[in-house]
């Protein structure tokens, strides 16, 4: 008996298999069987029944069908089947040969085993992320479908603005204020470069570059550009393998058309969350503001059921988030005395970084314009009063204030600015101080959501972290304490008969991420801004290497996609969301995959260790 | 040397095996029955003077080509290999010298056949030359043989289509399969083996087809051809 060279030979030439070693591949080309379908017939059907067995085209093309609508067709050596294999689910779609094909197929038991290897495994998620995206079923099926049809080119929203290279960074700037955009085009005459608002707050800010330095000393260039008739959900795609919000568009024969940004794209597809925004903005009492808030949660379930990703559907639930504050905040001032100063209210966590759950808590701050030691009493009263108010509401509204108290109905964290500032200040010059680290955290994972936004930012005291080495250290340890719990999975994989056993998830995988990122980002001059966003910061910046930020990347795209499977499934149980998974409702392999990913963020956390020790 | 062809006693535990394996029934569907898939190697095709010098078996379960199971073998000859038939298949005398002779290597190809319908492309070579390998085995080939370039042709016909290639890589391309190596006897067994799989799907879009109405493919011709 021996497996057959050209299959094997077949196979490497296509990911994952490429990546398997040799002892590996013929594992594989030892259980190989060759079917031959006809064109047209069904190989297996949508929602039966789990498949057990992961398929890869060798000849011809096998249709994706979904509700009788063909939503993707695949090609000599693509992978079918696994999402249903691998989770243990009925398999969202239909495949049928559309032409006389021939597949290879591959006994779960197998295959799973050979897929569970990290870089296998890196790639099975990424396309069972993109699978969500295209063939999950649900109430939104129609709006997908439309987004994933519409080229990019439908999406853009203004004429681009083109700037030459020396044009100086302030009139760059002044020219993304005037025309309300958040990045530009630099024409390099044979290619494009592309400066983001952020780019002008990092690069600019960080290194106290001059507004008369020409604007080619901060762009991206070449910048990765798309033509306008791309499909919407490829491009998304292209972004989050690129780490990238922004792509310059351009017309097949390279006239540039505009820029396309990753919040247009995931746009589109939330028609019901577009209703909802309109809802709450138009809520005059708290009654109708509650009222429009109830409808949150089946928001976030139709989402999820119309296949958006769970990083997606936390953006959007963020945004949602934001809507409802600041409308409660509109509401609260209302019921109100005139403000003694101006404000701003700050989100903070998961909501500040944009990553909120229904499983969140909601954490808050008030800054008010003025000093602590100059006020009247009477200012303190009234922001604390707006606060009590605010989070009544919010409370009412379905967003339960932090546990620990880290919220604006605290009086500790209503504040004047200079009483924040001046604490942020003293955190970088001596970080031992008590609580420094945990405070340092939440103040750093802060974003105005309401009042004064274009004010300096308390966050931004952060940006000049990296010159505060001891800080940074700190932080880094800090964030090296929270260990995914490696052995805890370890254990319960052999104890299979188990089930009784709980998981935190955003205690064993998030937590220990966004500690992590947090870190990271801020070496990197990176404040307030999304874990991604901070990995890919931290990889460009030199903290991370290029393959640990995207290890931990994947592994919180994970991590999210299962905290919020769970959710959904209690949500539509009618159970309060948590992050507590019984490890029995994970598949075997969803339990794999856990420990896969554990091991991951452990593993680069040892590295990271070890770079501490070695570079004091 | 040769023993008398009609009371032939088995050789070999393979053999026996072999010789008492039960025949697949004729009527039964061509989905349900096992099949195995022969492709030979030769020093060249002269029938009382060559011989076989590697060989692949490739099983059909369920209408499945089960790839993982292949068997491939070669065997020592008993004379050196003419520069032509070294071209075609690039195996080289020296390449043999540590294969089993003939008697002993052939044995786990008989023990991978027995019980299963054997599927050829052109089925002389095959007939001939395994039947000599047999017959030094005390053994009968046993059962139908399946012949891909006649059920080529025979699809070609039915389909009204202009006369399929003889050739194996040919008939394969026509049917918009891959070519495996050629003149390897592993890979042309896996294109014989794929190549089955297409025809009988697509025979059988016309009538219900068995191991008998396959292995008739012949005769059907001849009635096209009246």
């Amino acid at each position: 008996m021996a497996a057959i060279p050209d299959i094997l030979e077949f196979l490497q030439r296509y990911p994952p298999f490429a990546d398997l070693d040799l002892a590996a591949l013929e594992l594989l080309g030892d259980v190989v069987e060759v079917e031959y379908h006809r064109a047209g017939q069904i190989i297996f059907s949508e929602g039966v029944e789990p498949v057990e067995f992961l398929r890869v085209i060798r000849s011809g093309s096998v249709e994706v069908v979904n509700d009788g609508q063909v939503l993707d067709l695949m090609d000599v050596g693509e992978m079918f089947g696994h999402a249903s294999m691998l989770s243990g689910l009925p398999t969202g779609f239909e495949a049928r040969a559309a032409e006389d094909t021939l597949t290879y197929r591959f006994p779960a038991a197998t295959a799973s085993q050979i897929l569970a290897g990290p870089r296998a495994l890196r790639y099975v998620t990424r396309l069972i992320l993109q699978d969500r995206h295209h063939l999950r079923s649900g109430p939104s099926r129609e709006a997908t479908r439309d987004y994933l049809r519409q080229p990019v080119r439908d999406v853009i929203r203004n004429t681009p603005i083109i700037c030459i290279p020396s044009t100086p960074i302030r009139e760059a700037a002044q020219l993304m204020t005037a025309n309300g955009a958040s990045a530009l085009i630099v024409d390099l005459g044979s290619s494009l470069g592309i400066v983001t608002d952020s780019d002008l707050r990092s690069r600019v800010v960080a290194e106290g570059l001059s507004g008369d330095a020409p604007v080619s000393s901060v762009m991206t260039a070449p910048a990765f550009t798309v033509t306008d008739e791309r499909p919407g959900s490829e491009v998304l795609l292209d972004m989050l393998d690129r780490g990238v919000k922004h792509f310059p568009v351009t017309s097949a024969t390279g006239r540039v058309l505009g820029i396309v940004e990753d919040h247009d794209l995931i746009a589109i597809e939330t028609t019901s969350s577009f209703h909802l925004r309109h809802a709450i903005a138009g809520a005059i009492t708290v009654d109708e503001l509650v009222e429009a808030a109830t409808k949150l949660r089946p928001t976030v379930i139709s989402l999820h059921r119309g296949g958006m990703t769970a990083l997606d559907v936390m953006s959007v639930f963020s945004v949602v988030a934001d809507a409802l504050t600041r409308r409660a905040l509109d509401l609260a001032v209302a019921e109100m005395r005139d403000a003694p100063r101006r404000f701003t209210w700050l989100a903070l966590g998961s909501q500040a970084r944009r990553e909120a759950m229904p499983s969140s808590d909601f954490d808050s701050a008030i800054a008010w314009f003025g000093r602590d030691d100059d006020d009247e009493p009477s200012v303190r009263t009234y922001f604390d009063e707006v606060a009590a108010a605010a989070t009544d509401t919010l409370t009412r509204c379905g967003f339960r204030p932090d546990e620990h108290r880290v919220n604006a109905s605290d009086p500790l964290f209503v504040r004047s600015l200079s009483s924040w500032t001046q604490e942020a200040h003293s955190f970088l010059d001596d970080p031992t101080q008590k609580k420094a680290l945990v405070l340092v955290s939440v103040l750093v994972d802060s974003r105005p959501v309401w009042g004064i936004e274009s004010e300096p930012l308390i966050a931004e005291t952060f940006r000049v972290a990296r010159s505060y080495p001891q800080l940074l250290r700190l932080l880094a340890q800090f964030a090296l304490s929270h260990k995914p719990p490696v052995g805890f999975i370890r254990g319960h994989a052999i104890d299979v008969a188990g089930g009784r056993s709980r998981l935190d998830l955003k205690r064993g995988a998030v937590v220990p991420i966004t500690d992590l990122a947090r870190w990271a980002g801020m070496t990197a001059g990176v404040t307030c801004a999304s874990t991604s966003a901070r990995l890919n910061a931290a990889s460009d910046y030199g903290t991370l290497t290029t393959s640990d930020a995207l290890t931990l990347r994947d592994a919180f795209e994970l991590t999210s996609q299962l905290r919020l499977d769970h959710q959904v499934a209690q949500l539509v149980a009618g159970v309060e969301p948590n992050d507590v998974v019984e490890l029995g409702e994970l598949s075997p392999l969803q339990r794999n995959y856990l420990k896969e990913t554990f091991r991951a963020v452990v593993s680069v956390q040892r590295r990271v260790s070890n770079d501490l020790s070695w570079n004091p | 040397m040769r023993r008398p062809t009609l009371f032939r006693t088995p050789t070999s535990p393979a053999a026996k095996l072999y010789a008492r394996a039960p025949v697949e029934a004729g009527k039964t569907p061509w989905r349900k029955a096992h099949y195995c898939v022969v492709d030979l190697e030769l020093s060249g095709l002269d029938q009382r003077n060559d011989e076989i010098i590697s060989f692949a078996a490739v099983p059909i379960d369920a209408g499945r080509v089960v790839a993982g199971s292949a068997l491939y073998g070669l065997c020592r000859p008993t004379r050196p290999l003419t520069e032509q038939s070294v071209l075609i298949h690039g195996i080289r005398t020296v390449d043999l010298a540590d294969a089993p002779p003939f008697d002993e290597a052939i044995r786990p190809l008989i023990t991978a056949m027995a019980g299963r319908v054997l599927v050829v492309h052109v089925a002389w070579v095959e007939r001939s030359f395994l039947g000599r390998a047999f017959a030094s085995q005390g053994l009968h080939l046993r059962g139908p043989i399946l012949d891909t370039c006649e059920l080529g042709k025979l699809l070609a016909l039915t389909r009204h289509q202009p006369p399929a290639p003889r050739a194996l890589d040919e008939l394969a391309r026509s049917l918009y399969l891959p070519v495996h190596r050629p003149h390897h006897a592993l890979g042309d067994a896996l294109t014989t083996a794929q190549v089955f799989l297409a025809l009988a799907t697509h025979l059988e879009e016309f009538i219900p087809e068995t191991v008998q109405s396959l292995a008739r493919a012949n005769q059907r011709l001849s009635s096209y051809r009246v």
